[in-house]
């Protein structure tokens, strides 16, 4: 199969709240994932990401109405307006996803087998026996220590880590194309993420499953996300492959963001470089560039026109009135 | 509220010996208020004004009549000692005797016990049946039309008292419709039919009090499950809707209902103390009401202290299920 | 069923629990009030008023008086809830009965919010304990079931209003007082009520200045549920034969006396039966729109 996985063009998403208003948390978004391939999207809480992967999932938490307009194509076909019976096939064995926090993302009273084995058995009956065989081998497949046991157990008798891995396990049971991981290792110890990020790249490259790696935390995509998109009020910001865009950014935004993580190496630093201000009110949307009020580099034009999308080198994208490293940048 | 926890150990198991002296001291503890109980019952015939073997026997009864009664009621022993002699007989299955009828009040309570808890069953049955599909079908669409008239409903239901319902439920199904038999039992052994006839119109009135109640515990609690991660990840995995609510909901909402039906197990005495006697069912609650009205002392305080260990036992149970439930459900409804 | 037990008390006797409204129950701000509140209010208050104008407006206001040539009448000008069996006309009657189910609701309400503050108070503020003996009286007097509590009591001492309204105020203290507990524990962990004891304040000042404030609304709200227990209670008692001796007029006696006409002339039992549920339903309403003034049918 030829061609992205994933390619979302124009996706706009709109919340609607309780009391009448509308809020646009998605603006404008370009992105492809191909088979095979790990997406990094990387932002600050509020930049829309966790809203991103939700729209393509098509499921918003409960209480909240959102509208999605623009294509989201998987292998081709528009979620958007495919019928919901035909979203509803696919949740699970087209794209499946992985949350955030393991402590709260299993049910506490069921079984893990009956959890892992979801995707499958929402689709056709598996007697209690082939349904604990299915989930002691999903289990084995993310290294979980004695998986026959486990599948028996019950959520709160397992470690977050090993949580996560079912999580995993339960993502990958309907063998989907799309993994949509949303800061799957956010919640973990520091010495669990790791092994848990090599067992996504380990299916990844071992199914050809296309992944999008959403992180608040920059330094994880080093070595995992081929490429890696930068979010910022709810729009792409710039996107390019990951080594050339934390090594020479483009963006101010995304400059500001490879400065403020602090590294092991190098000069001492008495203070940790931040971005001042904060992030955008979704409820109150600018025709600027969303940055722009904590930009250091903004000049007149970025409060008042929105900026555009230059394409600096193949496969790279910034959206930037004046890009670093062009000479508009130069004032 | 703890602040969520990172990587977490699992669940740390609950130190046997540790759990063994909690059950044992709460169970200690029930006795306790059980004791208190049995005393204040065994000295209620010293509440009455002047002696309650005068008002028993009469304005013509003799020095000797009136020393025998009190001597009969254990009235003339102190407290402690009387208390000591009922709980004595007890252990020999003797509640003494009813004034009224002369039967041992065992005998009477095992005629009535099994009627007042086919009563308590059906109306709980009732309840749940009516209480948690509305629950669902509220919970799953909140401020929908189905939500706003159950939420409505169970408010105006809720200041109905139980009487005034088993009168209207008396009005429209045995005076307007003629479909039911308004009062009156017939024990299951000697005919069902009949048996179950007469057993709809007290149940409805048990049962749909307590489902108004049961479906606003229920569906706050459902709301507060639906919303929790692991229901959208569920979702995620292409579960629909019917099975969602049914299999991966319900249980981990359950847990209040089931609190409240074991409360209900308790406070039942005096629910049935109404609709027995409204609907003329030989119950314990009407032996109840007709004792206390006839000063049956030894039935009223059996019928006491029967109550209470209901009462007692009911909210025992309760907490150990609570606490043998709980490490499941510990970080999420906190 | 919750004849005699107050609908929010569903929790275990463990503090795993409390049955409390939310403990943070600072100034509220004024708002316009929505129709609901001003239609419940009004209800109460047209009861109110009617329970005392009318003895003194109408003439021949005698609610024990029967027209004998007019039993059983329906529902006319004149006799506007239409008269019982005896001729007595069922409206006065009716009014008549709210006056003892005021006087019991008052009684109740005022012996649960003393006793079951007073003690709630003890029990969250010397714990220990004061608070384990609290909480052991509070278990046995919710143990006995409360209607044949109150049934016994009115069997050994005969009927008469302040006794019934004592006795159901009593047995409101317990949950009183886990009320008043839940919110004095949960206010010595809010840190200001330790830091005023650090710095020597009296204790009555603080009670006083930091405690009863936020007291006092978790108190009064659910001092509206109490009252409708007690309505509630009252009229079971006297539907039962408990309560106020007839003719003496209770809306539970009144109930009681139409059953027997029940096919021919329901009003005489369905007329005070309407009067009581709505009284019941407007002092809920009101009580649930004091405790939480969120809209009603949001979704939450």
């Amino acid at each position: 199969m030829t061609g992205p996985v994933l390619d979302v063009r124009s996706l706009d998403t709109v919340l609607h709240t309780p009391d009448g208003r509308t809020l646009p948390v998605l603006r404008g978004i370009d992105l492809t994932v191909g088979p095979g391939e790990c997406l990094g999207v990387v932002g600050e809480s509020g930049s829309g990401k966790s809203v991103l992967a939700r729209s393509v999932l098509g499921i918003h938490p409960r209480g909240t109405r959102a509208t999605s307009t623009g294509a989201v194509l998987l292998d081709g076909e528009d979620l958007l307006t495919a019928p919901a019976r035909r979203r509803a096939a696919l949740l699970g064995t087209g794209i499946a996803m992985v949350h955030q926090d393991p402590m709260t993302s299993l049910n506490p009273v069921v079984r893990i087998a009956d959890q892992v084995t979801e995707a499958l058995t929402n689709r056709r009956r598996l007697n209690r026996a082939a349904r604990l065989r299915t989930a002691a081998d999903l289990l084995a497949a993310v290294d979980v220590p004695d998986p026959a046991r486990r599948a028996r157990a019950y959520p709160h008798e397992l470690s977050g880590g090993l949580r996560q891995r079912v999580g995993i396990a339960a993502a990958l049971a309907g063998q989907p194309r799309l993994l949509l991981a949303d800061e799957p290792t956010t919640a973990l110890d520091v010495t669990v993420q790791r092994t848990v990020l090599d067992l996504l790249d380990h299916h990844r490259r071992s199914r050809g499953l296309a992944t999008l790696l959403i992180t608040h935390d920059i330094g994880l995509l080093y070595g995992r996300a081929a490429r890696i998109a930068v979010m910022y009020g709810g729009r792409i910001v710039e996107t390019g492959p990951t080594e050339a865009v934390t090594t020479h950014p483009a963006h101010p935004y995304t400059a500001a963001l490879l400065r403020s993580v602090p590294r092991v190496t190098g000069p001492l630093r008495r203070t940790l470089p931040a971005i001042p201000g904060s992030p955008p009110d979704p409820a109150r949307p600018t025709a600027g560039c969303p940055f722009a009020p904590r930009c250091a580099d903004a000049r007149e034009r970025c409060n008042t026109e929105a900026p555009p999308v230059h394409r600096p080198a193949p496969g790279r994208s910034v959206s930037c009135h004046y890009p670093l490293g062009t000479p508009e940048s130069t004032p | 509220m703890t602040p969520p926890r990172r990587t977490g150990r699992p669940a740390p198991r609950h130190d046997p010996a540790r759990r063994l002296l909690r059950a044992g001291s709460r169970l200690a503890r029930a006795a306790a208020v059980l004791l208190v109980v049995v005393a204040a019952a065994v000295w209620l015939p010293h509440l009455l004004p002047g002696s309650p073997a005068a008002a028993a026997l009469g304005p013509t009864a003799t020095p000797e009549q009136i020393a025998a009664y009190e001597s009969h009621l254990g009235l003339d022993q102190s407290l402690p000692t009387a208390a000591w002699h009922w709980l004595g007989n007890l252990a020999h299955g003797d509640l003494g005797h009813s004034l009224a009828s002369g039967r041992s009040v065992t005998d009477e309570l095992a005629d009535r016990v099994p009627v007042t808890l086919e009563l308590f069953l059906a109306g709980q049955l009732v309840a749940l049946l009516l209480a948690v599909p509305l629950a669902l079908a509220s919970a799953w669409r909140p401020g929908g039309a189905v939500d706003r008239i159950a939420t409505a409903g169970a408010f105006v239901w809720l200041a109905v008292p139980g009487f005034v319902l088993g009168l209207l439920l008396i009005w429209l199904a045995a005076v307007q419709l003629r479909v039911l038999p308004a009062t009156g039992w017939t024990p299951f052994t000697r005919d069902p039919v009949q048996n179950l006839r007469h057993l709809v119109l007290p149940a409805l009135t048990l049962g749909l009090t307590e489902a108004a109640v049961f479906t606003r515990t229920l569906r706050s609690q459902l709301l507060e499950t639906l919303d929790q991660t692991y229901i959208a990840a569920a979702r995620g995995r292409g579960m629909g809707t019917v099975r969602l609510l049914l299999r991966r909901t319900l249980r981990p909402s359950s847990l209040p209902l089931v609190t409240l039906v074991g409360i209900g197990v308790g406070t039942s005495l005096g629910g049935s103390v109404l609709v027995e006697t409204l609907f003329a069912v030989p119950g314990v609650g009407s032996l109840a009401s007709a004792a206390i009205a006839g000063r049956d002392f030894p039935v009223v305080q059996a019928v006491v202290v029967l109550g209470a260990t209901g009462v007692v036992t009911a909210t025992l149970a309760v907490d150990l299920l609570y606490r043998a439930l709980d490490p499941r459900i510990a970080h999420d409804h906190r | 069923m919750t004849t005699a037990e107050p609908p929010a008390a569903t929790a275990p006797t463990q503090p795993a629990q409390p049955a409390a409204p939310a403990a943070d129950t600072g100034p509220r701000p004024r708002r316009r009030p929505a129709t609901g509140t001003l239609v419940a209010a009004g209800w109460l208050t047209l009861l109110a008023l009617t329970v005392l104008l009318l003895p003194l407006l109408l003439p021949g206001f005698d609610p024990l008086h029967g027209d004998f040539a007019h039993p059983s009448a329906p529902p006319a000008p004149g006799h506007w809830l239409g008269t019982d069996a005896s001729g007595r006309d069922v409206l006065q009657r009716t009014v008549a009965g709210a006056r003892a189910s005021a006087a019991v609701a008052a009684l109740t309400a005022t012996v649960g919010l003393l006793g079951g503050g007073a003690l709630g108070l003890a029990a969250g503020w010397f714990r220990g304990p004061v608070d384990r003996l609290i909480g052991f009286t509070t278990d046995v007097l919710m143990s006995v079931p409360s209607l044949v509590l109150v049934m016994i009591a009115v069997s050994l001492r005969g009927p008469s209003l302040p006794v019934i309204g004592v006795l159901i105020g009593l047995l409101t203290v317990p949950h009183f007082t886990r009320v008043v507990r839940a919110v004095v524990l949960s206010l010595n962990e809010r840190g200001f009520v330790q830091a005023a004891r650090m710095l020597g304040t009296a204790p009555a000042r603080i009670l006083r200045r930091e405690i009863l404030p936020h007291v006092a609304p978790a108190a009064v709200g659910f001092a509206f549920t109490a009252t409708t227990v007690a309505i509630v209670a009252e009229g079971s008692l006297s539907f039962l034969g408990f309560g106020l001796r007839p003719p003496a007029p209770s809306w539970g006696g009144i109930i009681a006396e139409g059953r027997t006409n029940l096919g021919s002339a329901p009003w005489i039992s369905l007329a005070p039966a309407a009067v009581l549920c709505l009284t019941v339903l407007a002092v809920n309403y009101l009580g649930e729109q004091l405790r939480s003034p969120a809209p009603k049918g949001a979704a939450r």
